[in-house]
């Protein structure tokens, strides 16, 4: 490896050090709070208008799906816009950081629900605990590259996954609002700690 | 050439960085978010005591480098780490560093396959 060769492989590993220390800033407090009223409106939904909107069994399992997977895409655009334009030409390699966390919790909740759905569909009350004990765990590892703070919504996913895991065990059943109230009030409590996060940063 | 952008500039390499002792204090602090006390700094880097202060007191003037004097029990500590700011400049530094060392590299690769014979003789 010639002396070129050799500096560049360092600036890379500088760059590859430097961006798993340095803080994700991709995620606007805006389209998380936004995903926290998709949360609380199709709790409210599901309420309201049980059949339309599957308030039990596969139609719930699939709505609160769809509502992830929108707002994932919504949050995941905006991540990728607010990268570029934050992280300059680290922007690639913070993302891919970010994808490298998320992706095992994601492919877990993915395989978890699947196997449910598929062979025992009358477990399925088990799921937004689950779910929610899930986010929880990302919260926790992300604490080095998010906001600090972001452990206190990582504690209430935490405990309302255990509260719905023993409520929903309990009635045989989970309802809406045992994903309403989780995910409405903890993206909206990420929200504010990325919009204070945000501040600080504009401070500096 | 007026009008036209001058891809040999090299803005981003900021002269505050561009000094060895002051890289490697910069290098070792942006792998720590959390910081370094000023005698990890020192080992890492190799310096005196005299000129790591000298070279962090360059930093923090830039305001690149915080630095925190308090104390860890009894003992003075004194905890260094990059701000958001120098975080930032750093970032842009690297990523300007890496495209000049790519370019050479590759002016390089085509030097070698053009005249073989002047590149690969030792100097």
């Amino acid at each position: 490896m010639g002396d070129l060769e050799h500096a560049l492989s360092q600036v890379e590993f500088i760059r590859h050090r430097f961006a798993a220390s340095t803080r994700f800033r991709g995620f606007a407090p805006q389209t998380v709070a936004l995903t926290a009223i998709l949360a609380i409106a199709l709790a409210s939904a599901q309420t309201v208008w049980p059949a339309a909107f599957g308030a039990q069994g596969f139609g719930f399992v699939e709505a609160w799906i769809l509502a992830a997977v929108v707002a994932t895409s919504l949050v995941g655009v905006e991540a990728m816009a607010r990268s570029r334009r934050l992280h300059g030409g680290m922007a690639d390699l913070m993302m891919a950081g970010t994808l490298r966390l998320l992706f095992p919790f994601g492919a877990v909740g993915l395989v978890i629900t699947l196997v449910i759905v598929k062979t025992t569909p009358e477990t399925i009350w088990i799921l937004p605990g689950l779910w929610q004990l899930l986010v929880a765990l990302i919260g926790f590892s992300a604490a080095n590259t998010l906001p600090r703070t972001i452990i206190w919504p990582s504690a209430w996913f935490f405990l309302c996954g255990t509260v719905v895991l023993l409520l929903a065990g309990r009635a045989g059943v989970a309802t809406p609002w045992m994903m309403g109230i989780p995910f409405g009030i903890g993206q909206a409590l990420v929200a504010v700690i990325l919009y204070h996060a945000g501040k600080s940063d504009a401070r500096h | 050439m007026p009008g036209t952008e001058a891809p040999y500039a090299y803005e981003g390499l900021d002269r505050i960085f561009h000094e060895r002792a002051r890289l490697g204090i910069v290098t070792s602090l942006a792998g720590h978010a959390e910081g370094l006390g000023f005698s990890d700094l020192k080992t890492l880097c190799g310096l005196t005591d005299g000129n790591l202060s000298r070279h962090l007191q360059v930093l923090e003037e830039a305001g690149f480098v915080a630095i925190d004097k308090g104390y860890e029990g009894k003992r003075p500590h004194t905890r260094c780490y990059l701000t958001e700011d120098g975080r930032a400049r750093f970032g842009e530094y690297l990523d300007v560093l890496h495209e000049v060392l790519r370019k050479a590299s590759r002016a390089n690769v085509s030097a070698r396959s053009t005249l073989p014979g002047l590149v690969e003789k030792p100097a």
